[in-house]
């Protein structure tokens, strides 16, 4: 096992917290596991508490957030209990770490390449020559052409797609043995999107570091990952091996998702589908959107399920056709 | 059907003086009242250049932009003005294009207040009507943008874009920074506007996906040209361009087992001011021959109802075998 979260907790304090109900957790016992060499797809929509659980974990929570329970075994040390100097050793050498929008993680200043030699320099010593050749090798395998020419440009100076790539190989330099990449392709050209997908897959494979892909979009993990953790309203909902989740999802949300993917939307003239956001009742929090949630869903529902793949859900039928 | 919306030939040039280019270059495209047209294309596609011209926010530099019969390249000022309630557009992130510091309500009230003789009441209660049509919560009237999400503040875009009952919606990648839900949400909002009100709307994405749920016909663009346009379900069945197959084969489905095989297309989209003689695609395509760099393809009439750009395409060899 690389990573077990059990039961994260964040709360967040609110604007308006005075004469107002508590706010419900950011974060309400998030569990999952990625296991060494495997990529997870973590899915939900905006506000589900994805990048929450991917800060959380790496000790990058905003200040308003803050952990109130949960342990995170990154190879059996809980990272929520770790020194900052500790973390700080942990990040960017065995946890790569992309963010959303990760244009903003690049120094303006710094010559490309020269920040590929200073994101290895921070973490060990290092001797140039080999600093220079391994920045050019993940620069490639990225699929940056002339690796050696655009290490001389600035981070103004490249495409979208190129600052991506570049944003990769910063996380995977030191060879982690995870990697945490955020919406890694949000926002590029479909055409582009594949292409990095395509070498950020063959390179976790190739040196068996285990991913976490944070993404909305369900090809994503239909095409890259191995499992999938399913998020919704601050909890993982259903968690399993991609193959099962996607022919056998048990939870009413994953089929919700699974239906609005365009290419399986049928809109007959003008039936929509999901609506309002719900106000996070007690109970399931997915009950307000569900079609199927009957007086039982009033109560909150356990983790249905054994071994790999496991819902949270009343009715869920593990492995049920 | 009538055609709402056509350009004629239309080029648009960007740049000045030596560094022009061509951001659309003789485009020729119709949308008819009831019809949803797809408009797919990535970077420098001419997308966005596109959505503009339709709604005359910019001029072109040659052909006509016609709206309901009625030439309007060269309106400008009042003229031009008093034809905003009958094209509108929505555009891809609502966050940047509501005014914060008023409410849903206004919002959605302000276009009425300028392009209609209501009073007061009955724009109010017009908001209403249309609140429900969008499922705004009656709550949610009396927020401003900063207390929504993107998925709702779409919403009120649209709101604000039908609320003037337009001939002619242009929307401009609108679903790219909503949620699954919502985004099947709205694809099935248009697909009652269309039906219910007979609009007729430009729907523009980089990602077929995205527009094939209600699109009737989708229309490819790249490097400011057309190279395919043909009636949805025919175009997805048979991709006859090279770049509409990549498109396709890029997209990525939400399915396990349909793994593997897929088009990889190198380099990324090129910009206007990249393109090569011949045909535009010719750098990136994957069956390019000596002569698509040197001779351009027309848009020509391929069988009974589809157009395409490609000197491969006439002799039947423009399909790509998928390799490993």
């Amino acid at each position: 096992m690389l990573l077990d979260v059990q039961d994260l907790r964040v709360e967040r304090q609110s604007r308006a917290a005075v004469g107002m109900a508590p706010m419900p957790l950011a974060l309400n016992g998030v569990s999952f596991r990625v296991v060494k060499g495997r990529i997870l797809g973590m899915v939900g929509e905006h506000g589900a508490g994805k990048s929450l659980t991917a800060s959380a974990i790496l000790g990058l929570l905003q200040p308003e957030a803050r952990v109130v329970g949960g342990r995170a075994l990154f190879e059996g040390q809980d990272l929520l209990r770790m020194s900052d100097a500790d973390l700080t050793r942990l990040r960017g050498a065995r946890i790569g770490f992309v963010v959303q929008s990760g244009h903003t993680t690049l120094d303006p200043n710094t010559r490309v390449g020269a920040q590929l030699i200073r994101a290895q320099s921070v973490h060990r010593p290092i001797v140039m020559a080999e600093a220079v050749w391994r920045a050019e090798t993940i620069m490639s395998s990225m699929g940056i052409v002339e690796p050696r020419l655009r290490a001389r440009a600035w981070p103004h100076e490249l495409t979208p797609s190129a600052v991506q790539r570049l944003v990769l190989a910063l996380a995977l330099i030191n060879e982690p043995q995870l990697l945490i990449a955020d919406e890694p392709t949000a926002g590029l050209d479909i055409t582009t999107q594949v292409q990095i997908l395509d070498l950020l897959y063959l390179e976790l494979r190739r040196r068996r570091i285990g991913g976490i892909i944070i993404t909305r979009d369900l090809g994503v993990v239909a095409q890259y990952c191995d499992d999938i953790a399913v998020m919704y309203a601050g909890q993982v909902v259903e968690q399993g091996p991609v193959p099962q989740v996607f022919a056998r999802s048990a939870h009413p949300f994953t089929r919700a998702l699974l239906a609005s993917m365009p290419e399986r939307l049928a809109i007959a003239n003008g039936r929509t589908y999901g609506g309002p956001l719900p106000d996070a009742p007690d109970g399931c929090p997915y009950r307000p959107r569900c079609d199927e949630a009957t007086e039982r869903c009033g109560v909150a529902p356990p983790l249905v399920g054994a071994g790999v793949h496991a819902a949270r859900c009343h009715f869920a039928r593990i492995g049920a056709a | 059907m009538s055609v709402v919306a056509e350009l004629r030939r239309v080029s648009v040039l960007l740049g000045g003086g030596e560094r022009e280019v061509a951001a659309l270059n003789r485009i020729d495209m119709q949308v008819e009242a009831g019809q949803i047209l797809g408009v797919v294309g990535e970077s420098g596609a001419g997308k966005s250049t596109l959505a503009r011209t339709f709604l005359r926010l910019l001029a072109p530099d040659d052909g006509a932009v016609m709206l309901e019969g009625s030439d309007i390249t060269g309106l400008s000022g009042r003229r031009l003005r008093r034809l905003r309630g009958r094209m509108t557009m929505v555009f891809r992130d609502p966050r940047t294009v509501l005014n914060p510091r008023m409410t849903v309500r206004a919002l959605l009230e302000e276009p009425l207040r300028l392009h209609t003789k209501l009073r007061s009441d009955a724009r109010r209660a017009a908001v209403d009507v249309l609140a429900a049509r969008l499922r705004l919560r009656p709550a949610e009237l009396d927020l401003r943008p900063d207390s929504l999400g993107v998925d709702r503040l779409q919403l009120v875009s649209l709101g604000r874009a039908i609320a003037t009952q337009p001939k002619l919606l242009v929307l401009d990648e609108p679903t790219r920074e909503l949620d699954v839900a919502a985004a099947a949400d709205l694809l099935g909002l248009l697909a009652q506007l269309r039906r219910d009100d007979g609009m007729a709307i430009v729907l523009i994405s980089h990602d077929i996906a995205a527009v094939q749920p209600v699109a009737d016909r989708i229309v490819v663009l790249y490097l400011g040209e057309i190279v395919e346009e043909g009636a949805t379900a025919d175009l997805l069945r048979d991709p006859l361009h090279p770049y509409t197959q990549s498109l396709l084969s890029a997209h990525l489905p939400a399915d396990p087992a349909r793994r593997g095989r897929r088009i990889r297309l190198r380099g990324e989209p090129p910009l206007p001011d990249e393109r090569t003689p011949g045909c535009g695609f010719a750098p990136r395509c994957p069956i390019a021959e000596t002569r698509c760099r040197s001779g351009t393809p027309t848009l020509n009439l391929v069988g009974a109802d589809r157009r395409v750009a490609c000197l491969r395409v006439l002799e039947g060899s423009s399909r790509i075998p998928l390799s490993r």
